[in-house]
């Protein structure tokens, strides 16, 4: 449990602009949010500490959004970090049914599209066929994605960097083991992926050209 | 999760955010090529003191040094260093703002003389 005296101690110091009162509600707050969190969901662990880490940086950034008059700031702080997760979980479902129905879609056209079956393949190296594709392609499917992080690593796929250390510094896990960060790396390298094969098959992009 | 890897992560968030530390260290470290393990040694601190220090607000302009001392008596970090440290960080920062809003300018008068022409 949260000691609720000190965290409102905490949140006054916020709204004070005292500049350690941030590293302070880190270090009370977080890791009795991940516990609540993780107890509840069972998901990739960085994504708990993502949520945890956008409602505390929420409160950090305009700590007058929370008001103290309306209940206490942990229960304030664990709704926002699971309201984050929910979001997130739906995103990814969401995702994940819409790629499968893709599928489902292609297989029973006649006419398929190969470069979009091979980024699709899990066993082709994500890297490779970011490295052989069209220049002005990529440059397009770069512009499809939205999260400034998937752009980052796409763009270093698109330089040719096999270093995971690389991709772990983007997404924010250079402290997480070796096994853990390569892990983590081909998991988003799979979304991209996947995100990439929607994109190509919305431009109607066939053969590769 | 373990309370340590929650505050790294954190911190390697707090680089893209503005309103911490963490930012303009970012920027200082990427300015001069620095490793973290480095900054941390110039800091007089270790690397988890440095992830620390990355979640501290910025230093206010009305009690800069009041606060720096804040700073450095709660994360061991040294004080004198810091301070040059966010004096010289900010400076990099303003002048990279002044330079894209020069950037921006030309290139809306080039967009509004191809517009004439």
């Amino acid at each position: 449990m949260m000691d609720e005296a000190a965290l409102r101690a905490i949140h006054r110091r916020l709204l004070d602009g005292d500049p350690t009162a941030s590293l302070d509600l880190v270090e009370q707050a977080s890791e009795e949010i991940a516990r609540v969190l993780g107890s509840k969901y069972t998901v990739d662990p960085t994504w708990i500490a993502d949520a945890v880490t956008d409602a505390l940086f929420d409160v950090i950034r305009r700590p007058e959004s929370f008001r103290s008059d309306l209940g206490s700031l942990s229960h304030y702080l664990i709704m926002s970090a699971e309201g984050d997760l929910k979001n997130r979980i739906q995103r990814e479902r969401k995702h994940l049914s819409v790629v499968s129905l893709e599928a489902v879609e292609d297989d029973a056209s006649e006419g398929k599209t190969p470069l979009a079956d091979q980024i699709a393949d899990p066993d082709v190296d994500p890297d490779r066929w970011v490295e052989e594709m069209d220049p002005t392609l990529t440059k397009t499917v770069l512009e499809e994605l939205p999260d400034e992080c998937d752009r980052k690593m796409l763009q270093l796929m698109m330089e040719r960097e096999r270093r995971t250390s690389a991709y772990a510094d983007v997404l924010g896990i250079p402290h997480l083991s070796a096994e853990e960060q390569r892990r983590i790396v081909k998991q988003h390298k799979d979304r991209i992926r996947v995100r990439l094969q929607r994109a190509l098959k919305r431009q109607g992009w066939r053969d590769g050209s | 999760m373990d309370p340590e890897t929650l505050l790294r992560h954190a911190a390697q968030r707090a680089r893209r955010e503005p309103t911490l530390l963490g930012f303009l260290l970012a920027q200082y470290q990427e300015h001069y090529g620095l490793t973290e393990k480095r900054l941390a040694e110039v800091l007089g601190i270790d690397e988890l003191g440095l992830a620390r220090l990355s979640l501290c607000g910025l230093p206010r302009r009305t009690s800069f040094f009041e606060d720096v001392g804040a700073i450095a008596g709660r994360t061991g970090v040294r004080e004198r260093e810091l301070a040059v440290i966010i004096r010289e960080a900010e400076f990099l920062r303003n002048r990279r703002r002044e330079r894209d809003a020069w950037f921006n300018f030309r290139a809306a008068r080039r967009q509004e003389d191809d517009e004439e022409t």
